[in-house]
């Protein structure tokens, strides 16, 4: 009975193969002459192969995209966010901000176009403008001083 | 004999620090390796420590949710496997407790064991195939032992997985487990020990052990 005991407690490394040969002979020849030891032996290698011999589970395929979703979004930062987003789409947020940006780069679009629009319009008005009143004045110098004179040309455009 | 279980490294490698170096400067490509790595072999582990597969995922997220948030007070004294293998330890016993809270009675101990592994085939049974009968003989089997795995404490049931399910070394199993060699050593034999006392009556019918 007591040599049961001391044995059992070996069968476990027995079964690994970690025994000194000496210990593993003395194991072995009780479990030759003890049918007890020698089922428990049995009983617990079946266990151990079956456990061995299970099915590897594996995470299912969306395990990635919902983890990302959990983690606490200070950490990564910035870009590396947009750049996971490239390879394994967009969060939410980022859906969001997608949608967000692209109503201001078409809001921004508009206004450049409509600025511009504007003012071409003005400096053409003024273009128009000033060359009626160039037109205007030199017919009045044309008209008073008929021999022309450089100074009273130039200070009287500039007037 | 069985053939010795591959022994698994202890300390990380170049590789690994960079990896972890990334990490901790906020990559989270360098994260998501991390997770690709090792989703697997921790989603198997809980898998077999709590038997069920929707918990098992669950459990598997918050590893490693825990792990992005912790990765700044890892010091990298063990392989991050040992790291990752701790914190799903922990996470499995605290939600044995919390189960054990919410029903006081035992009732987990007796409640049938769900089978979500209808079709499975050992890996290394040459005859199944040819024998059909043996099949069904292994399926009860593994059915039976999943069974007396449940009824392991969480201490046994994790060094007994560790080793016998995941391939860990002795070592790695202490550093998980924070414990000494000895007691891992004992530990797996109690386990060992415990999983063949639950098998015998299945193996050898009821109260009918073997006499001389
Ligand atoms: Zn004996």
């Amino acid at each position: 009975m007591r040599k049961c005991q001391s044995v059992e407690w070996r069968l476990s490394a027995y079964l690994d193969g970690q025994l000194q040969p000496t210990d593993r002979a003395a194991v072995e020849a009780h479990l030759r002459e003890c049918p007890k030891c020698a089922a428990m032996l049995r009983a617990m290698r079946v266990g151990v192969e079956a456990l061995r011999s299970m099915r590897t589970t594996e995470v299912s395929d969306a395990f990635w995209q919902r983890l990302r979703e959990r983690l606490p979004q200070e950490k990564p930062t910035g870009w590396q966010r947009w750049v996971t987003a490239l390879r394994w789409g967009w969060t939410e947020r980022q859906q969001a901000a997608c949608r967000r940006l692209a109503a201001a780069a078409i809001g921004v679009v508009i206004l450049i176009g409509s600025w511009t629009g504007v003012k071409n319009y003005q400096g053409r008005v003024a273009a128009e403008q000033y060359a009626e009143q160039c037109a205007e004045r030199h017919s009045l110098y044309l008209v008073h001083q008929p021999f022309g004179d450089a100074t009273a040309l130039s200070g009287g455009l500039s007037e | 004999m069985i053939p010795p279980v591959p022994q698994k490294v202890l300390v990380m490698d170049d590789a690994e620090q960079a990896l972890l170096a990334r990490c901790r400067a906020n990559d989270l490509l360098a994260f998501e390796e991390v997770v690709h790595r090792y989703k697997n072999k921790v989603h198997n582990y809980i898998a077999r420590m709590v038997n069920d597969a929707d918990d098992a995922e669950d459990l598997t997220q918050d590893v490693f949710v825990k792990a992005f948030i912790s990765l700044g007070s890892f010091r990298g004294e063990a392989s991050l496997q040992t790291w990752l293998y701790r914190i799903a330890t922990n996470l499995c016993i605290d939600r044995a407790r919390r189960r054990k809270r919410q029903r006081w009675d035992t009732m987990s101990l007796d409640e049938p064991v769900r089978d979500d592994e209808d079709d499975e085939i050992g890996r290394d049974v040459p005859d199944v195939e040819a024998d059909p009968y043996r099949h069904l003989e292994r399926k009860e089997l593994r059915q039976q032992v999943r069974r007396a795995l449940g009824r392991l404490s969480e201490k046994l049931r994790a060094v007994i997985v560790l080793y016998d399910v995941q391939g860990l070394s002795y070592e790695e199993i202490a550093q998980v487990l924070g414990c000494p060699l000895g007691t891992v050593k004992s530990r797996l034999f109690n386990a060992r020990a415990e999983l063949a006392k639950h098998l015998k009556p299945y193996l050898y019918g009821e109260g009918a052990e073997p006499h001389a």
